[in-house]
């Protein structure tokens, strides 16, 4: 018995119907089969006018976006959805390659003079003196076990500057004293944040996870 | 050395391990000597508040109660 193709008859489906990895195949209507081209990453299934088709998630919830493993290089996130309301960010275990560097944050990869800030006391007058916020305390480069969070706020919009919420903390290398970190980094550019870029000012980060989500 | 820069497209998920440009070549190096700067300057600024502690032959802590700090 020869297993191929099926000749075009009626009732048979034929496989060059599914064009594209991930494709789904669905029915129109009735005795129809039709094709559903893979989604977008980070979209779901739903059913809009009776045919399943993919779309953004409209409501509640966060999406994991990417998890990226950082192994002595520097971390681009780029092209980040603008379909959320909030990008939160989780850093586990990170480590520098030189003790005592934090882990900087620069938005949209943007390195022009005196547009990002960072500041600790909620009392202090905000400058704008820097190219990247340091959004860890300064890490021992021994001891991976810490955990950091960073918050940026309506992060797609391209009316009002941007600003970010930075909550962590990391043990010393003596594993049972540990740093905190409990600040604020603000971007003082309208545009959406499009773009991450995670680095050290002396060496490249050494290891530790990234998690971006997206809020809705 | 050659640096590394690991890139994640958030629409494809793709991941790619590039060496760095030039450009992020020259700025590594800017973000340094900037981060060196700061150090520098605020190493010269403990000095100094510590020349003028040691002058007044007080402690730090003793300062900030005299300037009513906490």
């Amino acid at each position: 018995m020869t297993v191929g193709r099926l000749p075009n008859i009626e009732g048979g489906i034929q496989p060059t119907l599914l064009t594209t990895t991930g494709d789904i195949m669905y029915a129109s209507s009735a005795n129809n089969p039709a094709r559903l081209g893979i989604g977008s990453a980070g979209q779901v299934l739903t059913v809009a006018s009776g045919v399943p088709s993919w779309a953004t998630a409209s409501s509640g919830g966060m999406t994991l976006i990417s998890t990226t493993t950082i192994s002595n290089a520097e971390i681009l996130l780029s092209s980040i959805p603008q379909t959320y309301n909030n990008l939160f960010i989780v850093i586990r275990d990170y480590l520098p390659t030189t003790d005592a560097e934090p882990l900087r944050l620069r938005f949209n990869d943007d390195s022009t003079a005196n547009r990002h800030a960072a500041r600790t006391a909620l009392t202090t007058a905000l400058t704008f003196n820097a190219t990247s916020v340091a959004i860890t305390t300064s890490q021992d480069d021994t001891l991976a076990d810490g955990i950091y969070t960073i918050a940026i706020i309506d992060y797609a919009n391209t009316t009002t500057r941007k600003f970010c919420i930075v909550d962590g903390m990391s043990f010393e290398s003596d594993g049972t004293t540990f740093q905190g970190v409990s600040g604020r980094g603000a971007y003082n550019q309208t545009d959406a944040i499009s773009s991450l870029r995670f680095f050290n000012n002396s060496s490249v980060p050494k290891s530790g996870t990234i998690l971006l989500y997206g809020v809705k | 050395m050659t640096i590394q820069i690991k890139e994640v497209n958030c629409t494809t998920r793709e991941e790619t391990i590039r060496n760095a440009n030039d450009a992020e070549i020259a700025q590594m190096a800017k973000d340094k000597a900037e981060a060196d700067a700061k150090k520098a300057e605020a190493e010269a600024k403990a000095t100094a508040r510590q020349a003028l502690l040691d002058k007044l032959g007080i402690t730090a802590d003793e300062a900030k109660l005299l300037l009513g700090g906490n």
